[in-house]
């Protein structure tokens, strides 16, 4: 398979970007460089339609939504990294740092359904029928995705000021 | 604490979990290049593989077959000539060209093809543009009831002989460049659940269900037919046996009685004396169409005209132009009780 007309160009421009989106689909960032290559090769096969007319930076996104939302599919996704926390006492000076990290690492194993759908809702910003649309699911589906990881988040005190607060101090 | 916004929070977080990703991958065009070639390969080796498998499959069924020839399963719709247009059709950008017809295709909607009429309401899904070849022998839209199934979708059908088809739907009108002008009452995106346009001189007719009004009107309005050039008279069948009218434009109390039945010889006679033209100049604003009708053997007429005089033109539905003089222009209106 040769190399297309304007792919290198399209991959310069927009690879860090994509695998910025992959890595809030997919549980960390090698998982989701990953996500935008296998995107990217798929790309890559539908170029011809692609360009110069067509949104190739859409097309893309919307392959690497649907691989990482299938991936939440499948009963066997691998080994699923949840590091041990160390116990902390009450007046350890890094606490909050650790709390901090304990919640980040919430967004890493919420199931990669739920994931998705935050990263298309409150990242991409698209709306929940946009969002069931680039599925291929319904509306219904992705609120109560979207609803279990928000209440996933809020149970941990991942939502809070005070969280948002120490995280910007950081 | 207090819980912040949940949009602001959430984002927060993703930002967060962002600050140390970075491409490691230095030369990605390369790895995605070369991650294709293995996958077309996988694909290849798959293929012939299956290829392999169906072979001794079908061998086996056939003999199976052979000892038993019991009946097969009905069929209830065959879909398999639904296709995915946008490789094979002419494209220009987000529009899809088809029988004369360039059409916007609206933003997440997708475009298949297909023979089959009731293709549409088998598992079709929402925001789907279906474009029909129609053999003449098919009768229009029978068996799926409307608004179609899910959502909205919309969907273009040509067939010979089109204007047989009519039934009470909406003819369009073609403006002095040619281009299909969309009758505010005739043809009403105020009544989007169901809005069904003919375009005749095309052969084409097309339906929408379910789209949103702004969406309907933005998408009619990007609509562009390919130019015509009017032929000279109107085809009208070799005898009038019956000639119904829908009434178009105008307030509600200028049209008191939109559909109705007119006198058919009345009518007849004064078709018969109507000018042959070839120039387009004016768009019948407020007016009829009438449905002339011969019942053996099947034909049908349809016509277009202004009711105020303000256009004295008439069209019909298969391109032919005339103009009719005043005295002619007043007898129709009063046959369509304008």
């Amino acid at each position: 398979m040769r190399e297309p007309e304007g792919f290198r160009d399209f991959v310069a421009a927009r690879y860090p970007a994509l695998v910025r989106f992959g890595t809030l689909l997919a549980d960390d960032a090698g998982h989701g460089e990953d996500l935008a290559q296998v995107a990217l090769v798929k790309t890559l096969r539908a170029w011809r339609r692609l360009h110069p007319d067509g949104d190739a930076e859409a097309y893309t996104r919307r392959v690497m939504a649907r691989e990482a939302w299938r991936a939440g599919r499948r009963r066997w996704r691998g080994e699923v990294p949840t590091a041990e926390l160390p116990e902390v006492t009450a007046d350890d000076p890094y606490r909050h740092v650790v709390h901090q990290d304990t919640v980040s690492r919430l967004l890493d194993v919420l199931p990669a359904q739920q994931r998705v759908v935050l990263t298309l809702r409150y990242w991409a910003g698209l709306s929940e029928a946009e969002i069931a649309d680039q599925l291929g699911c319904s509306v219904g589906t992705v609120k109560s995705r979207a609803s279990r990881a928000l209440a996933t988040l809020r149970a941990a005190g991942a939502l809070t000021e005070t969280f948002l607060t120490n995280g910007a101090h950081r | 604490m207090t819980t912040k916004d949940d949009h602001d929070a959430v984002l927060a977080l993703l930002e967060r979990k962002l600050n140390a990703s970075a491409p490691r991958d230095a030369n990605p065009v390369a790895t995605v290049v070369r991650r294709a070639r293995s996958a077309r390969r996988r694909r290849v080796l798959a293929g012939a593989c299956a290829a392999v498998l169906v072979v001794a499959g079908l061998g086996a069924t056939g003999e199976l077959l052979l000892r038993n020839t019991g009946p097969s399963p009905t069929v209830v719709a065959d879909l398999s000539g639904a296709t995915n247009l946008r490789p094979v059709i002419d494209w220009a950008g987000e529009t899809v060209r088809f029988h004369g017809l360039t059409l916007p295709v609206p933003d997440g909607w997708t475009v298949q093809r297909s023979s089959d009429l009731h293709g549409r309401c088998l598992g079709a899904k929402p925001k789907t543009l279906w474009l029909f070849d129609v053999p003449p022998s098919q009768q229009f839209l029978g068996g799926c009831g409307r608004p179609g199934p899910g959502g909205p979708q919309m969907w273009v059908v040509t067939q010979d002989q089109m204007v047989a088809s009519l039934g009470g739907d909406n003819p369009v009108a073609l403006d002095p460049s040619g281009q299909p002008v969309y009758q505010p009452d005739l043809n009403p995106p105020a009544n989007p659940a169901f809005t069904g346009l003919a375009f005749p001189w095309l052969g084409v007719w097309l339906d929408t269900t379910g789209m949103p009004e702004a969406e309907l009107t933005a998408m009619l309005a990007a609509v562009r037919a390919d130019v015509v050039a009017p032929r000279p008279g109107l085809h009208l069948p070799n005898r009038i046996d019956d000639a119904s009218y829908q009434r178009f434009g105008g307030s509600s109390q200028q049209a008191p009685e939109p559909n109705g039945r007119s006198d058919a010889r009345v009518v007849e006679q004064t078709l018969r004396s109507a000018e042959p033209d070839t120039t387009l100049r004016c768009v019948p604003k407020v007016g009829a169409s009438l449905m002339l009708t011969q019942k053996v053997p099947d034909d049908v007429g349809l016509l277009l005209f202004d009711t105020t005089g303000a256009c004295m033109q008439v069209t019909d539905g298969q391109g032919g132009l005339a103009t009719l003089d005043a005295g002619a222009l007043r007898t129709l209106a009063e046959q369509v009780g304008a």
